[in-house]
């Protein structure tokens, strides 16, 4: 089946994921508190199409494992929807999950744990079987599951005198091989290959590829093929996807891939791999650093601390300039003409704050700040991502109170379909949390809005949304003045979050601290663009 | 030392991929080479032969129903060599007690007694501790938390003393020794199975049979215990050496086995205040007892090395 | 390669482990020099003896295993090295020399001496004899027996004692204690996975530290927070004193391993044994630490011998490349020579196999079967039955090392006889 043909004639996904995303807690102290979350997978768009594979490529890290075992609702889905065969799988409960694990499987990275070292071979294959029952056919259900476990033993290469043997007989290839027969015999329409060949030495790892290739052709599977190797990737796939910290950052078919890549991080990517000829050998500087954390991901684009040709709207954050600060323009250095006055800086979000040692230093520290960004803007594409240094009163911030909020449910999968769906809850506490990224975008990201580039921060705190405001204090009053239109606006449109919110007011808190903040133009995270092609990228050097 | 380290690493992996790795029959040859458990499988073996057989054994009745008085704390014929007047020790090997009841034959008497009990009592907690350290490994979470706190809490005593409680709140009798070990002893096994069933649960073949359709008792019972067995089956052995002596010291406390069944804690606890006069009567109980505890105990060691991954293959 | 200096030359190592099940030939005399400053790759699939050569130059051969052949020549001046090869020129014209029975009085001998297995001299058969003293190669052992038995007009003992001398910069005949003090300060390795190659409960300044006042005698703080932070600032740790008071679990990947670089370049060794060092690293990471590992080469003038599983990576590093195979090198090239003319079906498989970028095919060529078990003697060449081209020779001779062009080595039936034509 070619490959982007058929997309236009609208054949349709076998498997869809619409935003999926995967947040692991991450838990500290005796009561365990969550005070975060691993954004492994966060918003995925992806669909396999029947008879294609699709690879996804990636660090370690990236999320990409989490995305083939959360499809197969190995591991639950946080948001975001899976669609099988034009179901929606993603809210079924397990019991009705595993009749379609009968049409999707798995085959994992590590041949040497992923087989029952306790089980023969025959035992190992015909598991299935002894799940679901018997293959289907004429005559005795054990002579039928015989004939089948022998047919899918030599699909993949080995011979009937293997089946009475134990996994540790085997090598790594032919482990693979019999996972393989596993995950085939009940018959799949999709397979999910999580590195099916990382283990396995290269002249056996040929083997498998082809062996894959053969078996795709012959039985018509689609794969989601996962690997960090793109030259498997670009060796198995019809469509490469690429996946830097849980999101996807370009998608492509393959041919338009290699020959094209737009995302700086896919062109890092390619760069970076050794490739097997001296000839070809280059003096390639790859890519500087290393993946930020996932559990604090960059705003903006993921990948801009690292990206080479980034510009000020990549997402550019008050810890990137913290850093600057602190190593390139070393301000807090003895020599240096402001480390008398600076006390120390501290980053949150698009703003990072200067704590002074005392009032008098602010216009001082301003001017020179001022001055150094104007200078170096041309050079740093982070300095000219600055929108404005002012001063920042501690102890003055504007408290929105919500309430908690009862929806209409949504009809949740194919299930039961008569029933009216139950109301669905939401507590304040999540209220506010959605208020603040709503906030966000209308009052900061939103260029129409008069208070952007004003907002230092909007954070949820219990049931309140908490902003800080730069400037003085009429600032504040001009926030809340045009928060309040924002609201009413959106409350007119029957916005569900909008009506939530109770109270808009100013509060004052102890410590009459003064502190400078700078504040960086806050941007949106790039969406995956069409530039054609069937080509989807996620950078801001595509924007139209 | 660093470097060891990592280097034994690499060799484990190395090895591993040259094949070199175990089939039951193997382990059976390597346990044949275990001089542990040799020795402690042959002591067994005779013990368990003699309590088995005891009944169509040519030896004496050990609860005879009259007590002769000229047979009273006869020596064994051959303490002549120590200088004791043996002129009626026939056929006592062991000597005879206060009662003249023959020592060797209560002695074996008393290991069915004691086999029996340990025996029992192993495989109910066993089967207790199996189960409930399965569900807790297993499914983690909440169930994990109750079932690893009544672990923890039956864990803080010693084995011996809650069964002493148990024994005692009970009444004395064979059944109520072996329900006390048994309620004092599974948490051993449960926690033993708990953290192997932990990391079992995490190995790849288990995800693959979820990936399968397969359900949670099918997963636990079909992947996860047999994976787990070879450090039960040690723990079993040692268990059971363990369970010897808890009985014994009950019965030796008098709220275990009653008399006149012939039992070692009781026979120990009737030799005692004769040991000047009739050594006989306790030493060879406990030689008896110690060598089977022993046997026990080394078949246990033994299995630990030969089952355990680390030293395969390995020249001693 | 006339004009350059050998830095470490091995001659027919071989090592063994002997388990339960049978006897294990990780290494089935293995030949190779690494002359000064240039960086030799050895390429190999899984159990191929790769990590095996790196841990026996060490003298770190574990557990049941033992070094029983061949000689470890390191840092040996160059008239020794001279006097040696001349010297064992000589034993080996006087071991062809040797008649029939003398031949296997003296095998047997050398066979126990080396092997610690006593063979009947008389049941020795000359394909054996062949085996253990191949005719063209004559261990070191018989050289020894040469100049005992012909040392007549002096004693014997110096005679032997003399050989002693010329023999001593063999890493082999090391105590323990001198073997030490070489780990680390001459010789030094990075393993494939630095999380598990530093000490999680200290911090990387002592460790690095440690290593320092070990091997250099530097005991002094601050001169050694000096070293400390010059030796990371090499490596290219943007933030070396931040980075120094850090324990390795706060590292990642990537730090590690320049950690790890660092630690092994502290006391500028002369060789750098690095041990697939970027197998357990990303891509990304793994583009800047060959990067590093390159420049570093460069500049500090050690040698690098660096062992990996990986085509590319050697092919971005290294000078030269032995591609080994089942305990054997069964073919050794400069690095342009070897992907432009890859001689041996083995390589040539190798090289085909690999998925390349930006060239896709619908089937990738591959090497049928799988990789023998290393407890079998091999009769003949170890890879005969993947082979294509195998021939009946193939199964029964052991293939010679042929140089078929200057510096290309292959050990294979279809080019014995075949040396260039500018070889020596």
């Amino acid at each position: 089946m070619s490959v982007s043909g058929d997309r236009a004639n609208g054949s349709q996904p076998i498997v869809q994921t619409i935003g999926l995303e995967k947040l692991f807690p991450v838990k500290k102290g005796v009561f365990s508190t969550v005070v975060g979350h691993v954004h492994a997978v966060d918003g995925v768009d992806l669909s396999v199409f029947r008879g294609e594979t699709l690879g996804l490529v990636g660090e370690s890290g990236c999320g990409k494992t989490t995305v083939g075992r959360t499809i197969l609702r190995l591991a639950e889905p946080t948001g975001g929807r899976i669609i099988f065969q034009g179901k929606d799988i993603t809210e079924i409960p397990q019991s009705a999950v595993r009749g379609f694990r009968k049409r999707m499987q798995i085959v994992f990275q590590d041949p040497y744990s992923s087989l029952d070292p306790r089980m023969t071979v025959e035992r190992i294959i015909g598991e299935g079987f002894a799940i679901h029952g018997p293959p289907k056919g004429i005559g005795d259900s054990k002579f039928i599951k015989r004939e089948k476990i022998h047919e899918l033993i030599e699909q993949v290469g080995l011979s009937h005198d293997h089946l009475s043997r134990l996994p540790h007989e085997f090598s790594g290839g032919q482990k693979q091989r019999i996972a393989l027969a596993r995950a085939l015999a009940l018959d799949p329409d999709f397979i999910v290959l999580d590195e099916p060949t990382s283990a396995l030495d290269v002249s056996v790892q040929a083997q498998a590829l082809n062996l894959l290739k053969r078996l795709q052709s012959k039985l018509g599977l689609s794969f989601l093929f996962i690997s960090h190797d793109l030259s498997v990737i670009e060796h198995m796939s019809d469509r490469i996807a690429v996946m830097y910290l849980g999101k996807i950052v370009e998608l492509a078919p393959t041919r338009e891939f290699m020959g094209n890549p737009l995302h700086p991080y896919t062109k890092a990517l390619i760069s970076s791999i050794p490739i097997p000829d001296p000839l070809k050998r280059k003096d390639r500087r790859g890519i500087e650093g290393e993946v930020p954390s996932p559990i604090d991901p960059p705003k903006g684009c993921r990948f801009h601390p690292r990206c080479s040709v980034a510009f000020d709207k990549c997402g550019w954050e008050g810890r990137d300039l913290v850093a600057h600060l602190l190593e390139v323009a070393k301000i807090t250095n003895p020599t240096h003409i402001l480390s008398n006055h600076v006390v120390g800086l501290r980053s949150d979000g698009f703003a990072a704050y200067v704590d002074l040692r005392s009032g008098e230093d602010v216009d001082l520290v301003k001017r020179w700040l001022g001055a150094y960004f104007a200078e170096r803007k041309k050079e740093s594409s982070l300095l000219d991502a600055v929108v404005a240094i002012d001063m920042f009163l501690v102890d003055r911030e504007v408290v929105v109170s919500c309430d908690k909020l009862s929806l209409p449910g949504t009809a949740a999968g194919s299930a039961d379909k008569g029933k009216k769906p139950p109301r669905r809850k939401i507590s304040a506490r999540k209220v506010a949390q959605e208020a603040a990224m709503l906030m966000e975008r209308v009052l900061d990201v939103d260029p129409a809005s008069r208070v952007h580039n004003m907002i230092l921060s909007i954070k949820p705190r219990g049931r309140h949304v908490v902003f800080k405001v730069l400037g003085p204090e009429a600032n504040l009053d001009k926030a809340v003045a045009e928060l309040e239109t924002r609201l009413k606006f959106m409350k007119e449109q029957k916005n569900p979050i909008a009506l939530a919110v109770r109270r808009v007011a100013i509060k004052r808190t102890k410590g009459p601290k003064l502190e400078l903040a700078v504040k960086l133009g806050a941007v949106e995270e790039p969406q995956m663009d069409d530039v054609g092609n069937g080509h989807f990228v996620a950078c801001r050097l595509y924007d139209k | 030392m660093r470097l060891r380290k990592g280097l034994n690493d690499r060799l484990l992996g190395w090895k591993m991929a040259g094949g070199a790795r175990e089939t039951i029959a193997d382990m059976i040859q390597r346990g044949s080479r275990n001089k542990m458990v040799v020795i402690g499988l042959s002591v067994i073996v005779v013990m368990v032969a003699l309590a088995v057989f005891a009944p169509v054994l040519p030896i004496a009745d050990p609860t005879p129903s009259e007590i002769h008085p000229e047979d009273q704390t006869l020596p064994p014929h051959w303490f002549r060599f120590f200088g004791y007047n043996v002129s009626k020790g026939d056929g006592h090997i062991f000597g005879t007690d206060e009662l003249g009841r023959d020592v060797f034959s209560r002695v074996i008497w008393g290991a069915r007694v004691s086999l029996l009990v340990a025996t029992l009592a192993v495989f109910f907690s066993l089967v207790i501790g199996v189960l409930l350290g399965l569900t807790a490994g297993y499914f983690g979470g909440k169930v994990d938390y109750i079932i690893a706190s009544t672990i923890d809490l039956f864990w803080t005593f010693p084995a011996f003393l809650l069964a002493l409680a148990f024994a005692a709140a009970l009444g004395p009798s064979l059944n109520n020794v072996i329900l006390a070990i048994s309620i004092s002893y599974w948490a051993g096994f449960a926690r033993l199975m708990r953290g192997q069933a932990l990391a079992v649960r995490e190995r790849l073949f288990v995800e693959a049979s979820r990936a399968l359709g397969a359900k949670n008792i099918r997963i636990m019972f079909t992947h996860v215990l047999p994976n787990c067995l070879a450090p039960l089956i040690v723990w079993a052995s040692i268990g059971v050496a363990d369970a010897i002596t808890i009985e014994s010291s009950l019965s030796f406390l008098g709220v275990g086995t009653q008399p006149p069944t012939p039992s070692w804690g009781y026979m120990l606890y009737r030799g005692i205040p004769y040991l000047e006069e009739a050594p006989w009567m306790a030493t060879f109980t406990g030689l008896v007892l110690l060598l089977t505890i022993l046997g026990f105990n080394l078949l246990g060691d033994g299995l630990r090395d030969v089952l355990d991954p680390r030293m395969k293959g390995l020249r001693r | 390669m006339p004009g350059r200096k050998p830095l470490l030359e091995i001659v027919g190592l071989r090592t063994q482990f002997f388990l339960h099940e049978g006897v294990v030939t990780a290494l089935d005399g293995i030949d190779f020099t690494v002359y000064e400053k240039e960086s030799v790759g050895i390429v190999g699939e899984t159990g191929c003896g790769k990590s095996m050569t790196a841990f026996s130059i060490l003298r770190l051969v574990p557990g049941p295993g033992k070094i029983t052949a061949g000689n470890i020549f390191f840092m040996e001046p160059q008239d020794v090295r001279q006097r040696r090869m001349q010297l064992e020129i000589e034993a080996q014209e006087w071991y062809r020399r040797s008649s029939l029975v003398e031949k296997k009085k003296l095998v047997a001998l050398y066979d126990y001496r080396d092997t610690g297995r006593k063979k009947k001299a008389k049941k020795l058969t000359p394909a054996q004899i062949d085996k253990i003293v191949p005719p063209d190669r004559v261990p070191t052992g018989v050289t020894r027996y040469y100049l005992a038995q012909n040392a007549k007009t002096m004693p014997a003992s110096d005679k032997v004692g003399r050989a002693a001398a010329l023999f001593s910069f063999d890493l082999l005949t090391r105590t323990d204690d001198q073997m030490r003090s070489i780990r680390g300060k001459s010789i030094s390795m990075i393993f494939q996975d630095p999380a598990t190659a530093l000490d999680p409960v200290f911090t990387v300044a002592y460790q690095l530290g440690e290593v320092i006042s070990l091997h250099q005698g530097i005991y002094d703080r601050a001169v050694l927070d000096k070293k400390i932070e010059e030796v990371l600032k090499l490596v290219r740790i943007a933030a070396p004193v931040n980075v120094m008071k850090q324990y390795p679990h706060e590292l990642s990947g990537g730090m590690k391993q320049r950690v790890m670089i660092a630690l092994a370049l502290s006391c500028s060794p002369s060789l750098l044994i690095a041990d697939e060092p970027t197998t357990a690293l990303d891509v990304t990471i793994q583009a800047q630490i060959l990067n590093l590992l390159r420049d570093l080469m460069r500049t500090t003038g050690s040698s690098m011998m660096l062992i990996t599983h990986n085509l590319g990576v050697v092919a971005e590093v290294c000078d030269r490349i032995c591609v080994m195979y089942a305990g054997r090198i069964v073919e050794e090239a400069e690095t342009f020579e070897l992907f432009a003319n890859p001689r041996h079906p083995y390589t040539a498989g190798l090289l085909a196999a690999f998925p390349k970028l930006g060239e896709r095919k619908d089937e990738l060529s591959v090497i049928r079967g799988t990789v023998p078990n290393l407890m079998r003697p091999f009769q003949g060449c170890a890879f005969v039955e993947r082979c294509e081209k195998a021939t009946e020779v193939c199964g029964e001779d052991m293939p010679r090392r042929v140089e078929i062009s200057p510096g290309h080595f292959v050990s294979c039936h279809l080019w014995t006889g075949k040396e260039g034509p500018n070889v020596r």
